[in-house]
């Protein structure tokens, strides 16, 4: 909602991570490998980028989080979607949409 | 930056609570092994596989650091945020602001100053080395404030005490002090030698008295006051050493003592121009225990408290009575209580009850911020809502409404702290005395967190209660454009219209209290004076060899008694007075009403028989003649003492109403015969009753005056103590004028002339004695009506505030109303009905609470009950007319609604 440009990249982050969410809930490292994996690896999210990401996005209230069991029975915590993550994903990718359109039509200008 | 660093901590303390930082610890670390386990299935070493995961994270505690500075800079962010959305909101309504600030301002600026007074008089402590332990000892049947007791009775709890580290003894008095700018009559007070070091204050020059200039006979000294030391001896730097006239004994000055030594403190105001004296027991006051003129202070042992010594004291006193048989008096005993107490002592219950109508007026600046941000939150429902739909949580929204209120009392804060100094260059222009220790009232540091607070309450009074209406709002209804035009049956209406009742209430409490007031100050301006005060002044002279209350002596020598001053020098003095031009008549008295002299004595009616246990007392005067004339007093039987009742004539008296009505009743006083005082004050014979006079108000207007009688100044016995006590000490006259003018230049003139040795002092005229006299309930009235008034306003602007947002909001209902019929008259009386179910409820709890808190206010009354009907009812009907006014205007505008606009709007 910021429309400071400065915040293209944080902005770019938290979407990456809302998007990583839509499948289902994940831990932190499945975060991160998703968001690898979504974008055949151009993004590498770095832990001590992820976990403020993180925390900031759910005190804002878009996703939450809990404790659960890991696929090799380690305590992990999760995180999930909430109403309010779906409404800003959507909200988001419309941004983004608008944005990288803008951006493609300027370069295609010069 | 350390000071930031400390604000970082404190922040982090604040938002990352225990369990959040283990948990946040826990996260870090299994995704840490999440990772290694990963490697490790990758095919590396075990070893290889941690320190691979470990780079990767790039350390647990950076991680943990960069996570916890997102929040706070998250948080600071936001807050940040909303305090400039606020502002800009704050902005877009200049009249909301500016009525919501002035509000506040008013509310935070009132309590501000009158914190001040509360703490500068009754909470800071006296300047004084340990005045927390400085304990005043008085005897324990006397109910007067700082009561009186004798030099036997100090020195056998000074001997006994164990409790007190130091137990120093000291009396009010008066002298005479002698300079090149003539004889000023000033407060002398006399003072044991070690209260010096009790109180521990350093003289400014010179030094304190040595323990020898305690006993008699050794050379005569003085302390000079610091004011005094500048007035009358233009702050002489060589004035230690030289020797000066107090009351016609020559003392050498010793030393200088600061400003802060104002000690004793119940003298008031006159101590800064005092000289203190050695006191000296003499004979007499190691003779008699009931020779009570002093006062006794004591410092408290450290760590002994205030139960102990008092029980100690009881021990003390129960010793004494053992020892002395002839002490009728069976609970004769001792109580000690903290010197700050009893100085304060009748201004606590003032200030206090101030403060709770002060407070009373902050809740209602509150509760009106509160109802306009709740109108405010009405128009802004749909943003609300919108916000709400969109995924805004509802502490984000609440945070947003408490920014704005907390930015409204900075706001608030920053203007009252003006108005509050305003207010107190106000205090500082009382007349001197009002408020004990008012010279002590200035801003102090602990204002700061005084403001802080008020602040914080006023945010949180102000807002929360909009922020959770709002935290309640539903969007859904809210998006729909009909939940617009609810009326007040809604939630907000409902609660907007109990904050105005709750005003209602609040206001109706301080409106009684002013009523109340009011009242009593009429009743107190109209009450019998028992003299006229038309054309009336008074002054006081004091001889240049006053004895002073605390140096007087039964003449031993009965040949011999001297002629009468009376005779000497006043008599001509009052004669001279007479033939002045301008003058219709003058007279002396040792006591005239309100003047604060009193003398009061024991007296026996000759032919009854005596009861040790109910002792007859009066107050005594001597007069000369024309004394009743001059004020205009009436004789309600024989007639007064005067000038003919010489002092070879036979011994004659007159008496007060009072008197009369106490100790004859029914009986005719007339040529009884009364013995006044007795042998040990050296007047034996008897005087003869000659008449009655009416009642004259003695120290307090509307009181009851005590039992009073007028010797013939001129039949004062010479070598009685009161010839002393009432000719030689301190002398009233009284002068009634043929027009409205000053007396002061002609009487000094007269004395100049006749008697140029008296220190002539205290010129004021009746009137302005009965105006200070009854200062007290004025200030009290002037101030519970300012509040008042303060009250009523913010009451009607809010009473209009939500009438008029109502009739807004039900446009659109008033619109169809009208379309299928009703009438504009109709309409009005709707809004009026709506304000007058307000006011009424509001009248009703606040007649309730007026009712329940009545006590309170009742010692402040005069001839006034607290439940006074007329008071309630006119305020009732003045609250009802002022409601109905705050509601006019928004009736008119509800009935002048276009049916077709309204309709067409939505």
């Amino acid at each position: 909602m910021n429309p400071e440009p400065t915040t293209l990249l944080q902005g770019t982050l938290d979407l990456l991570i809302l998007k990583s969410l839509v499948a289902g809930e994940l831990h932190g490292l499945g975060i991160s490998r998703r968001v690898q994996q979504i974008t055949s690896g151009t993004f590498l999210v770095k832990p001590g980028s992820l976990f403020p990401a993180l925390h900031r996005m759910e005190e804002e209230g878009w996703i939450s989080s809990f404790w659960g069991d890991s696929e090799n029975n380690r305590r992990a915590k999760y995180y999930r979607l909430t109403k309010a993550g779906r409404k800003q994903l959507e909200a988001e990718t419309k941004r983004w949409g608008r944005i990288s359109w803008a951006i493609a039509q300027a370069l295609e200008a010069s | 930056m350390p000071f930031l660093f400390k604000v970082r901590s404190f922040l982090r303390n604040l938002f990352l609570s225990r369990r959040a930082e283990v948990d946040l610890d826990r996260e870090v670390h299994s995704h840490l092994e999440m990772l290694a386990e990963e490697n490790l299935r990758a095919g590396m070493s075990p070893e290889e596989a941690r320190r691979a995961a470990r780079i990767e994270l790039g350390g647990v505690e950076q991680v943990k650091e960069q996570v916890r500075e997102e929040r706070i800079g998250n948080w600071l962010h936001s807050v940040l945020a909303d305090c400039r959305f606020a502002l800009r909101q704050l902005r877009k309504f200049p009249a909301f602001t500016v009525i919501a600030v002035l509000t506040l301002a008013l509310g935070i600026g009132a309590n501000t100053a009158l914190y001040t007074v509360v703490e500068s008089v009754l909470l800071r402590p006296l300047p004084y080395a340990h005045s927390d332990r400085l304990m005043y000892i008085a005897p324990k049947t006397e109910k007067e404030q700082f009561s009186n007791t004798s030099w036997l009775n100090y020195r056998d709890i000074r001997d006994q005490s164990k409790s007190f580290a130091a137990v120093g003894l000291y009396a009010s008095d008066v002298a005479v002090v002698e300079s090149k700018e003539g004889a000023l009559s000033v407060n002398a007070p006399r003072i044991s030698t070690n209260t010096f070091s009790i109180l521990g204050i350093q003289p400014l020059m010179g030094r304190t008295f040595t323990e020898t200039e305690g006993q008699r006979g050794t050379a005569p000294v003085v302390l000079l006051s610091e004011g005094l030391w500048r007035q009358s001896f233009h702050a002489d730097p060589e004035i230690v050493g030289r020797s000066i006239r107090v009351s016609g004994v020559v003392r050498a000055v010793v030393g200088v003592m600061p400003q802060t030594m104002r000690f004793p403190e119940e003298s008031g105001p006159d101590i800064q121009k005092a000289v203190w004296l050695p006191l000296q027991p003499s004979p007499e006051m190691m003779k008699e225990r009931g020779y009570n003129l002093f006062s006794i202070v004591g410092q408290l042992q450290p760590g002994v408290g205030q139960a102990q010594a008092q029980a100690e004291l009881d021990t003390i006193a129960q010793r004494i009575r053992h020892d002395n048989a002839n002490l009728t008096n069976s609970d004769f005993g001792f109580r000690a209580t903290p010197y700050r107490e009893l100085l304060t002592g009748p201004v606590r219950p003032v200030l206090f009850a101030l403060l709770g109508a002060l407070g009373l007026v902050l809740l209602i600046a509150c509760a009106n911020v509160a109802n306009l941000l709740i109108a405010r939150c009405m128009g802004r429902q749909q943003e609300f809502a919108v916000r709400a739909a969109l995924g805004a949580g509802r502490m984000r929204l609440m945070r947003q409404l408490l920014a704005e209120g907390a930015v409204l009392s900075v706001l608030g804060s920053g203007v009252g702290l003006l108005l509050a100094k305003l207010a107190l260059e106000g205090v500082r222009k009382l007349p001197e005395g009002t408020i004990p220790r008012g010279e002590s009232i200035a801003i102090h540091w602990t204002l700061i967190v005084a403001v802080a607070l008020i602040a914080t309450l006023t945010t949180l009074l102000s807002s929360l209660l909009p922020a959770f209406v709002v935290a309640r709002t539903d969007p859904q209804a809210g998006l729909q454009a009909a939940a617009r035009s609810v009326g007040a049956r809604s939630v907000r209406g409902k609660i907007a219209g109990l904050l105005v009742a709750a005003e209602v209430a609040l206001s109706t409490v301080l409106l009684i209290g002013t009523g109340l007031l009011f009242h009593t100050l009429w009743n107190l301006q109209h009450a019998p004076l028992g003299f006229a005060v038309e054309r009336v002044s008074g002054f006081t002279a004091m001889p240049e060899d006053a004895a002073g209350f605390t140096g007087m002596a039964v003449s031993e020598s009965t040949a011999s008694a001297p002629v009468s001053v009376a005779t000497l020098v006043y008599a001509p003095v009052l004669e001279r007075m007479r033939h002045t031009p301008g003058v219709e008549s003058a007279a002396l008295n040792t006591a005239p009403p309100l003047s604060g002299m009193d003398l009061h004595s024991d007296f026996k009616i000759v032919g009854q028989s005596e009861d040790p246990s109910n002792k007859q007392s009066a107050r005594v005067t001597a007069v000369s003649g024309d004394y009743a004339r001059t004020l205009g007093t009436p004789v309600v039987r024989g007639r007064m003492v005067g000038d003919d009742d010489s002092a070879t004539s036979p011994n004659v008296v007159a008496i007060n109403e009072s008197l009369a009505k106490k100790y004859f009743g029914d009986k005719n006083p007339l040529q009884q015969q009364i013995i006044v005082g007795g042998k040990e004050t050296g007047t034996e014979k008897p005087f003869t009753i000659v008449g009655v006079l009416t009642n004259q108000v003695d120290s307090n207007v509307g009181g009851v005056p005590d039992p009073l009688i007028y010797l013939p100044y001129q039949q004062v016995p010479t070598t009685s103590l009161y010839y002393q006590a009432l000719l030689k000490t301190l002398v009233s006259f009284v002068v009634k004028t043929r027009g409205e003018v000053a007396i002061a230049p002609a009487m000094r003139a007269v004395f100049h002339e006749t008697a140029p040795n008296l220190a002539l002092d205290n010129f004021k005229t009746m009137q302005e004695l009965v105006d200070e006299n009854i200062f007290d309930q004025k200030l009290g009235l002037y101030l519970t009506g300012a509040f008042a008034g303060l009250a009523v306003l913010m009451v009607m602007a809010g009473l209009y505030g939500v009438l008029a947002q109502l009739v807004s909001y039900r446009r659109h209902e008033i619109g169809i109303r009208m379309a299928l019929g009703a009438t504009r008259q109709s309409v009005a009386r709707m809004v009026l009905r709506q304000g007058a179910i307000l006011i009424a409820l509001g009248l009703g709890a606040g007649v309730m609470l007026a009712l329940a808190t009545g006590q309170l206010v009742s010692s402040f009354l005069y001839d006034v009950r607290p439940t006074d009907l007329w008071t309630y009812v006119a305020v009732s009907m003045s609250l009802l007319a002022i409601g109905l006014l705050a509601s006019l205007v928004p009736a008119n505008k509800a009935a002048s609604i276009d049916p077709m606009q309204a309709l067409r709007e939505d």
